[in-house]
């Protein structure tokens, strides 16, 4: 190995001008590859040149009805609580870069064929029918704030290892909004992004929820998943 | 949704069957509304540039992410990323990064904070020096973190007083392919990077794999010479069972780089691009090249210089990889346990390797050997000397991390032995510069008696060990993190009898050196915007392995041999320790993230090159206390409407404490005086615009003025430099994907400054005037880097 270095430090002006004529060359393929491409769309994608350009929407609670409806996953079976499964990817990741730029309401494009939204329909036994949109603006409400309180771990063993997973969890909150329990549906594999989506449920302050919504309940369980990836692979 | 939908149709039902009475019991039950998935990335959404992250440590911590490092120059080493930081003092010796640099923090140097790499220390594992320009190339480096003033209970370290700084290699990505990127700039910088992913492969046990390699040189900006660097990373991800991982990384780096010449700033304001001759010092038939100028190997501290070595005979030849993996496995939803294995290897030389030696046919081994073959042994002959150090280091981490539901404890065990060998052989060069052998293996000198020639030979095994426990305790809004490491390390020196001043017998000496070292933070969430953490800290930092050599002192030569000398041990010296105190407040609001903290480092027993009543000679002695204090601020933008900002600040006012000890009867005033180049006031800002393919980033680093001497005599100018980093990114071809022309532009408008040459902790000038007293004398300066351009052309495939 050595000798091979040590060759090529000695010839390094020889081999630094033969790198020099490729990269020129690839510069100039390069160049051609964009002008002929020059009309087609310009969804492009680097990491490190978009910058997180719109915030997702979902932060607003004033989204249509319908919409924060179809949020939903209702692909994914909702697993015992006891299972920790890993998540499905071998990994645990999708590709990052590409869910980043479509960013807007995550998990939108990947929904199924949208069923009929049944929450709209006021429940016939319901004793005073909920105007429905009440109880899907606090749930986005709550997701919103999900996005706001996010977080990765920053310990020195989450820096190092940089985990990635999704975990499914369930909170429960009172009519006043306080927070009557935390847990884990089904894990990310790893526990390290488990405690950190525990946590950052735990220290969160959540709105009352409004008499309108899940009426006759003395508080009600949510569930979300909290979806850990690195932005560059 | 018909499942949630029906749910909330039960839930209804069961209310109005039950009234509205509590019924958890029932309740549970049920299946909850699902609100969605929430997308966490690790590294921040692009927070302030990329110079932040969201952070709930219960340290002053800075981050740098990948959408940051991939603006650099792809040249640029770890202390170039981390210069915009809080606190940080960073300075490199030319633009591209390729012959390293300096780093302080807080008033302590690079050599006394712990640098890893995935974990994996990567100081020097005798002085602790750190050499930036030997580790990953930056684009497969995906964060580099800086803990300032607090080492990090878990962190593999024992010579770090100041705080650790950890450099983290991207993963092997999930689909076949690979990059390349070539750079062309001024001084003749070229670099050439290609990097192929396997992709994942299998589907049961999937494994993903990386390798790349890097090749760049660039010309040295005064005088002759060059970098040049040869470069490997490979990584790979094993997914062996559901539970348990398996990933390991390579790095092997080969580089040669010659000097730049330190100057005074008297020679810079005389000539400032004095530097390294580029004359062949020429062999005489006399032979007694002692007396010749030009091979004199350093110059007299008065401008112009009477005495320049040769550029060609100035250079850093080394040689290095490491090996780190982890093997982790959850063992179920509360224990995870993990080895972590790794290998560090270094061979090389360096310094300004030209001086003379005088043959001889008596005193040790006979005398030095014949060099010039002219057949007798009274010549003085100008010869390539180095030391020599070769470094075998394994060690391994063990880790268990145990999650319960407010508590999560991690205990672990660091234990590593360094075998260290150092020499200083010599070797002949020729009348055109040609070198026997520049890395020193062949061809070397030897005694009369036929062994080899060294200006010394030590072998030091280094036994370190860590143990450490640490607990976060949740109580609601408050995290409580107490944590304690015991951290040791034994020297196990041995000196084999060499011609160097106080080394001309064998001997052997052990000493260790350890510590229980505790650390408590809190943190209290306020509220949603607003953070408050505290934490105090100790640290510890051993002595380098050279206090164990040198001990010999009196006795004669007698068949080669030394006898009737003494060994004169240097005992008092101690570990240097520090404890640090900081509290600090930090705001989460919309798209700002930034934050506020106050520090104090109390530091003791700092270990200086200084007067050693024991041995009644110049060697590292603690030479006493000192404080610093201070404030540092950083803050930064999510990118709104495609512009973005970051920006920090930092005011440290450090003042030692104690006299130092120059002579048996002198002491020179230090007590008052500020710490070296340790800036009063420094900021940093970055704004950045990015709008479809095009991006720009500008920003700029205000040093204040420091202090160069340890009696405060002299100081270095403030000074700010400007960089610009630019790019467009083309559209995908049918073959590359995301193709990018970039543009560097490091100081941009030209700045001329001098940077202090501070190496390492222990050599710092002591004064201007007591050039009789050691460390005393003019100090000399490396030259700030002037303009330089960069393009390059990167593109996925």
């Amino acid at each position: 190995m050595s000798a091979v270095l040590q060759w090529s430090y000695e010839k390094r002006d020889p081999i630094s001008y033969v790198s020099a004529m490729v990269l020129v060359a690839l510069i100039v393929l390069g160049l051609q590859f964009s002008l002929v491409n020059l009309s087609k769309d310009n969804d492009l994608e680097m990491s490190a040149f978009i910058e997180h350009p719109i915030e997702p929407d979902v932060i607003k609670p004033l989204e249509p009805v319908k919409k924060v409806v179809e949020k939903k996953e209702p692909q994914k079976p909702l697993p015992e609580p006891t299972v920790s499964k890993p998540a499905p990817s071998p990994f645990a990741t999708e590709a990052p870069k590409e869910i980043r730029h479509q960013d807007h309401p995550a998990p939108v494009e990947r929904q199924p064929v949208v069923q009929a939204p049944s929450v709209t329909p006021p429940p016939p036994p319901a004793p005073q029918p909920v105007p429905p949109s009440v109880a899907g603006l606090y749930e986005a409400q709550l997701r919103a704030y999900l996005e706001k309180i996010k977080r990765y771990p920053t310990s020195r063993e989450a820096r190092l290892t940089r985990p990635q997973g999704a975990v499914r969890i369930w909170l429960e909150i009172s009519r006043t909004g306080q927070l009557l329990g935390v847990g884990v549906m089904s894990s990310s594999g790893s526990n390290l992004l488990d405690g950190e989506a525990i946590k950052t449920l735990k220290t969160g302050s959540y709105p009352p929820i409004p008499e309108e919504a899940f009426v006759g309940e003395s508080s009600h369980k949510f569930s979300a998943t909290l979806s850990y990836t690195l932005e560059a692979q | 949704m018909k499942k949630s939908s029906r749910v909330f149709q039960l839930s209804l039902l069961s209310a109005a069957l039950l009234g509205t009475g509590y019924f958890s019991v029932a309740f549970a039950q049920k299946a909850p509304t699902d609100v969605g998935t929430v997308k966490i990335t690790g590294e921040g959404d692009a927070l302030g540039n990329g110079y932040l992250i969201d952070e709930d440590s219960v340290k002053t911590k800075s981050t740098v992410t990948k959408s940051m490092i991939d603006k650099e120059r792809p040249s640029a080493n770890a202390y170039q990323v981390l210069n915009m930081m809080p606190s940080v003092n960073a300075s490199s010796y030319d633009a591209t990064g390729l012959f390293g640099g300096n780093l302080r923090v807080r008033g302590f140097n690079s050599d006394e904070m712990g640098f890893t790499i995935n974990g994996a220390p990567v100081n020097d594992s005798g002085n602790f020096a750190i050499y930036p320009q030997e580790y990953s190339d930056i684009e497969n480096m995906c964060e580099v973190f800086i803990t300032q003033g607090s080492v990090d209970t878990d962190a593999p370290h024992v010579g770090a007083s100041g705080g650790n700084v950890g450099m983290v290699s991207c993963s092997p990505k999930d689909t076949f392919g690979g990059k390349f990127s070539g750079s062309l700039g001024d001084l003749n910088f070229k670099r050439a990077f290609m990097r192929v992913d396997t992709g994942l492969i299998g589907k049961e046990h999937p494994f993903k794999a990386f390798v790349s390699y890097s090749t760049a040189q660039v010309d040295k900006f005064k005088g002759l010479g060059a970098a040049n660097r040869h470069h490997i990373d490979a990584g790979m991800d094993w997914k062996l069972t559901d539970s348990t991982t398996f990933n390991a990384n390579l790095l092997y780096n080969y580089a040669i780089n010659n000097n730049f010449l330190t100057v005074t700033k008297a020679e810079f304001a005389q000539n400032p691009s004095l530097d390294f001759s580029s004359a062949v010092p020429q062999h005489l038939a006399s032979g007694n090249e002692n007396t010749v100028a030009n091979f004199g190997t350093t110059g007299v501290s008065t401008a112009p210089r009477t005495k320049l070595a040769y550029y060609g005979y100035s250079l850093n030849p080394f040689e290095n990889y490491l090996f780190t993996s982890r093997l982790q496995t959850r063992v179920d939803d509360k224990l995870t346990l993990s080895a972590e294995p790794y290998f560090w290897y270094g061979y090389g030389t360096g310094g300004t390797l030209q001086t003379t030696l005088a043959e001889s046919s008596t005193g040790f081994r006979g005398g030095i050997a014949d060099i010039n073959k002219n057949g007798n042994t009274t010549d003085t002959v100008g010869v390539y000397r180095g030391s020599v150090t070769e470094t075998n280091r394994p060690g391994i981490t063990f880790k268990a991390n145990y999650d319960l539901a407010d508590q999560k404890i991690l205990a672990g065990l660091w234990m590593e032995q360094a075998r260290h060998r150092q020499t200083q052989p010599a070797t002949t060069m020729d009348n055109n510069g040609t070198i026997s052998d520049l890395w020193l293996r062949n061809n070397l000198l030897s005694y009369n008696d036929g062994s080899l020639y060294e200006g010394r030979n030590y072998k030091t095994i280094s036994t370190a060990y860590s143990l450490f426990l640490q607990d976060t305790i949740s109580m609601g809004r408050l995290d409580i993190i107490p944590g304690v490491r015991f951290s040791s390390i034994k020297r196990g020196f041995t000196n084999y009898a060499s011609s160097g001043s106080g080394l001309g017998a064998d001997y052997s000496a052990d000493r260790t050196y350890s510590k229980p070292l505790v650390s408590v933070g809190a943190r209290y969430k306020i509220d949603d915007a607003l953070q408050a953490y505290a934490n105090v800290s100790q640290n510890m930092r051993a002595p380098s392995n050279f206090v164990l050599s040198g001990w010999v002192t009196g006795g004669t030569y007698v068949n080669g041999a030394l006898t009737g000398f003494k060994l004169v041990p240097n005992n008092s010296i101690q570990a240097e320790t520090s404890v640090s105190t900081e509290a600090g407040l930090r705001i989460t609001e919309g798209d700002i993230r930034g934050s506020v903290s106050l520090f104090q480092v109390n530091f003791k027993n700092r270990i200086a090159q200084g007067f050693n009543p024991d041995t009644a000679t110049y060697t590292d002695y603690n030479v006493g206390d000192s404080t610093l204090k201070g404030l540092e601020l950083q803050m930064g933008t999510k990118p709104v409407n495609g512009w973005s900002l970051f920006g920090s600040a930092t005011y440290t006012q450090s003042k030692i404490l104690n006299n130092f000890p120059a002579t048996a009867t002198t002491t020179l005033p230090t007590a008052g005086s500020m710490f070296p180049d340790t800036p009063e006031w420094m900021y940093a800002a970055s704004v950045q615009y990015a709008s479809g393919p095009y991006l720009a980033a500008l920003s700029g680093k205000y040093t204040g003025k420091r202090y160069t001497t340890l009696v405060n005599d002299e100081y270095l100018d403030a000074y700010t430099v400007f960089d610009l980093n630019a790019g467009y990114r083309f559209e995908n071809g049918t073959f590359f994907k995301s193709p990018t022309v970039r543009l560097n532009v490091s100081n941009l408008f030209n700045k001329n400054y001098l940077i202090a040459n501070s190496g390492s902790g222990s050599s710092i000038t002591t004064s201007t005037t007591a050039a009789s007293t050691q460390g005393g004398g003019i100090p000399s300066y490396y030259v700030g880097a002037p303009r330089f351009v960069s393009m390059s052309f990167s593109t996925d495939f």
